[in-house]
């Protein structure tokens, strides 16, 4: 806090000083093209206080830019926080959209940046509404310039006021960041006296001493079973694991009615066997803002002469303070494999799946959440846009920061049945009469070798890549139901937040191979061999954990784990493997003490596997953990600067989504950073201002260090 | 002119006379001056944003990018009405003709004979397996209706 507030008023005391640093300012790349680095406290921005203007009568080395339907004027003004000028957006009217300034991307203008630096951006502001923001670009040097982060609000102030936020750590292949305002409600926003400076921690190393574990983690099997066939786990705001077997793929359990789940204390290694009225197997589920789990779906039937599974239209709601399921009112269709998708205002919607009669399910469900009770009802279907699109078993449908869902191509259960991927543009869902076109996004790739259109995606596993902000996804592995048809390393990765144009898939690295046991013998996977029900989990160092799987369809267990870094788009093999073999109905997910826990393997002949493994990352073993000593509440609200404590200095803060996942499949599993406002051990922490990148509801709150090392979570509620 | 140096003449001479009170009364003036002169002076006075009472405390609205607003391509196939919508007995890739319910038997087992499927489903934890529907894919079925049991022919 000293530091932020001193620096900027010192220079307002000193203008004959400023005015010398702003011009040095403004040589300051040459200097840094020249291979010298910007030294700690010096101000990166150029004419930082606008007081040089350019060309079209607007300051140099700033551009206003802005998008949408609004009526809007920007430039400058003196009302200058010191000199003679300072930088105006005005936004009279606004149907959609926004307009702001931010520092030109010219070398001589844009601030040169450093790989693994942070940096913290600094603003001088008066603001007449709450709709602004820090917005950040980066520059990479392969793909060029592109949106990177919405930072911080800039809160109301009718006098000046400073604004600071720390960027995230800079990313591989980024040489040059700009950033600037912007306004997108009705108002007037007048920035000065901006600042950039590094302010890098840098890591000491961590020194590790567990052997190998240092570099590929460890893994443990517990020394006791499952208590139920752990074919779905969701964690609880309680920091337990409800369990949820509902007849656990048994049939003689379904034909006597016994169903079960359990809630797992993973601290105590205890079960509490929870009384489970309905049959919840190849259910669909979703935490609610309250943190109860809506349960729906599941089986009415198995497989008999005549048709296949058969769905049931029964819902049911888990309240983790009671263990308990209440019945909540029916869908409108039986569905055996639905998708559940927490939207932004934290209803649920769900697709697919098979009826009543073993047919495919093409009924959207929705579920409208009351918050004053924590319960809700699923709406009547003539109440929701139907276009009957079925999209087969658990799609996989992930939410996205304008609200449209995403289908990634993802899906369990079945070749062809849902091919593709999609963007589906629900918005008006709750007008019957609406238009909601769904949109093809092209570029999943076949199986190689294979003829065009050849499903190799069922039994992936895709999720939204850390952060949620950049809107990036990946879908990695899958296969084909047919055993003859080994699963596949491809991997596939889009852009939601394209720089142009509309997303496509792209491919991504391949997953590293491993050895699958093959007729009881391990073997070395070929190099065109891949892995099918693979489990994919976001850790708190913004990595993706990718363990387990099969090389055949519920046969053939491949041990390999492998570490995928979004930052530069690859894979560490060779991450220490889970002895247990987690194929068909296996799960892996993250748990509160950044530990993973892998659950289940349901293989063809079957059987069910109830030993639990833990796997500990590598982080767990390089230096003391931070500690988030405080949390001034826990109750956080969207486009706030929340407030903690910690115990050493951090790099990053950020929510994880707690797992509700099966089959392969979570697509509400998401990682949302938290831009810093650093200030010695006090850090404010800026929430989202859009609910649809962070949906309502409880997170695990982390805090990581500089070397990579994460704190335990603290529980936090966003809504 | 005459009357200002007079009266300067004269305020110089009762400064000479009277230090002490000279001083008492000009360092609180000058210390006024010091610390209100800019202000006073100053052609900028501290800038102010009028800000309506309303927006002093208001939730902010959610910020949404409009990046793929507006995606184009190939659309999704829509229908107007509910349509059957046929799943095959075999879409999960088992062949229910034989054991229970939730064991999966594969559609093809990726084995070149019936007793080589035989080792197959046995290699990969399968027990013998009772026929309830057709014996598809012809495995070795002994007279109790299992498939791959020791007394198989």
């Amino acid at each position: 806090m000293r530091f932020r507030a001193q620096l900027p008023r010192n220079w307002r005391k000193l203008k004959a000083v400023q005015a010398a640093l702003g011009a040095a300012v403004l040589v300051l790349p040459a200097v840094v093209v020249a291979g010298s680095a910007a030294s700690a406290g010096t101000n990166m921005v150029a004419n930082a206080g606008a007081e040089t203007m350019g060309p079209a009568n607007f300051p140099l080395c700033w551009g206003k830019y802005g998008f949408g339907k609004n009526t809007y004027s920007i430039g400058v003004t003196s009302k200058a926080h010191s000199g003679r000028r300072a930088i105006r957006v005005t936004l009279t009217r606004r149907t959609t959209g926004y307009r702001g300034v931010r520092m030109l991307e010219k070398p001589s203008c844009a601030p040169w940046v450093t790989r693994g630096h942070q940096y913290d951006l600094g603003v001088w502001y008066m603001s007449n509404t709450p709709d602004s923001v820090i917005s950040l670009y980066r520059h990479d040097v392969k793909t060029g310039w592109q949106f990177w982060m919405d930072l911080t609000r800039l809160p109301v102030g009718g006098r000046y006021r400073h604004a600071s936020v720390r960027t995230p750590v800079v990313p591989p292949r980024t040489d040059k960041i700009s950033w600037g305002v912007t306004l997108y409600g009705r108002g007037t926003l007048i920035t000065d006296d901006y600042s950039t400076v590094d302010v890098t921690v840098k890591p000491n190393g961590g020194a590790c001493t567990a052997g190998v574990a240092c570099t590929k983690g460890t893994w443990q099997v517990l020394p006791y079973p499952s208590q139920v066939r752990a074919i779905h786990a969701v964690l609880l705001n309680t920091g337990n694991v409800l369990l949820v077997a509902g007849s656990g793929n048994n049939a003689n359990s379904f034909a006597a009615g016994t169903f079960t789940s359990a809630v797992y204390n993973p601290v105590k290694g205890t079960f509490q066997i929870i009384p489970t009225p309905d049959d919840f197997f190849c259910a669909g589920h979703a935490q609610l803002p309250n943190g109860n789990v809506l349960v729906l779906g599941g089986t009415l039937s198995y497989p008999s002469q005549g048709h296949g599974y058969l769905g049931q239209n029964t819902s049911y709601i888990f309240n983790p303070a009671t263990n308990s399921y209440q019945q909540v009112n029916n869908l409108n269709g039986g569905h055996w494999y639905p998708s559940a998708t927490e939207l932004g205002n934290g209803d649920v919607i769900s697709f697919g799946g098979f009826d009543q009669n073993g047919s495919g399910s093409a009924i959207t469900e929705y579920f409208q959440y009351n918050p004053s009770t924590g319960l809700g009802k699923w709406l009547n279907q003539t109440q929701i846009h139907q276009n009957y699109a079925y999209w087969g078993t658990y799609p996989d449908m992930i939410l996205m920061q304008n609200g449209e869902l995403f289908y990634s191509g993802s899906h369990v259960l079945g070749n062809n049945i849902s091919s593709g991927a999609d963007i589906y543009d629900i918005r008006q869902i709750l007008n019957p009469a609406a238009n909601t076109p769904i949109t093809e996004v092209p570029g999943l790739q076949d199986q190689p070798g294979g003829p065009p259109g050849t499903d190799m995606t069922d039994q992936s596993m895709a999720i939204l890549l850390p952060p949620a902000q950049a809107q990036r996804v990946m879908l990695m592995g899958g296969g084909n139901v047919n055993t003859t048809i080994p699963a596949t390393r491809l991997t596939d990765l889009t852009d939601l937040f394209p720089a142009s144009g509309s997303p496509v898939y792209k491919p991504g690295p391949l997953l590293p191979t491993g050895t699958a046991l093959v007729n009881g013998q391990l073997v070395t996977e070929t190099a065109s061999e891949g892995k099918m029900y693979v489990s994919a989990v976001i850790l708190p160092n913004g990595q993706v954990f990718e363990t387990g799987g099969g090389l055949i369809n519920r046969e053939d267990p491949v041990f390999e784990a492998s570490m995928y870094n979004p930052a530069t788009n690859t894979f560490t093999p060779g991450m220490a493997t889970d002895p247990v073999p987690r194929t068909y109905h296996s799960s892996a997910f993250l748990l509160p003490d950044g530990r993973v826990m892998a659950i289940g393997n349901n293989p063809g002949d079957g059987s069910f596997d109830m030993r639990i493994s833990v796997y500990s990352p590598p982080y767990l073993f390089h230096g003391a953990r931070p500690q988030i000593s405080s949390v001034a509440t826990s109750q956080w609200h969207y486009g706030a600067t929340e407030q903690i404590t910690v115990n050493q200095q951090i790099v990053s803060a950020e929510l994880i989504r707690p797992a509700a996942v099966t089959h392969s499949s979570d697509p509400n599993q998401r990682y949302v950073a938290l831009p810093l406002t650093v200030s010695g051990n006090h850090i404010g922490l800026s929430v989202t201002t859009n609910p649809n990148i962070a949906p309502p509801g409880w997170y695990m709150l982390f805090i990581t260090n500089a070397n990579g090392v994460p704190s335990v979570a603290k529980w936090v509620h966003v809504g | 002119m005459k009357t200002i140096g007079t009266s300067a003449r004269a305020v110089l001479a009762w400064i000479r006379h009277q230090p002490g009170r000279a001083l008492a009364i000009s360092v609180p003036l000058l210390a006024v001056a010091v610390l209100a002169g800019p202000a006073i002076a100053s052609p900028h006075p501290e800038p102010t944003l009028a800000v309506p009472r309303a927006e002093l405390h208001a939730t902010p609205a959610p910020l949404v990018r409009t990046f793929a607003e507006s995606p184009t391509g190939p659309q999704m196939k829509t229908y107007k009405h509910a349509h059957r919508i046929p799943i095959a007995w075999n879409v999960d890739g088992c062949d229910h003709d034989y054991g229970a319910p939730n064991v999966c038997v594969p559609w093809k087992i990726p084995a070149s004979s019936g007793q080589a499927a035989c080792a197959w489903l046995k290699a990969n934890g399968f027990g013998p397996l009772r026929v309830y529907g057709t014996n598809r894919q012809h495995l070795p079925e002994n007279s109790q209706g299992y498939i791959c049991a020791e007394a198989s022919r």
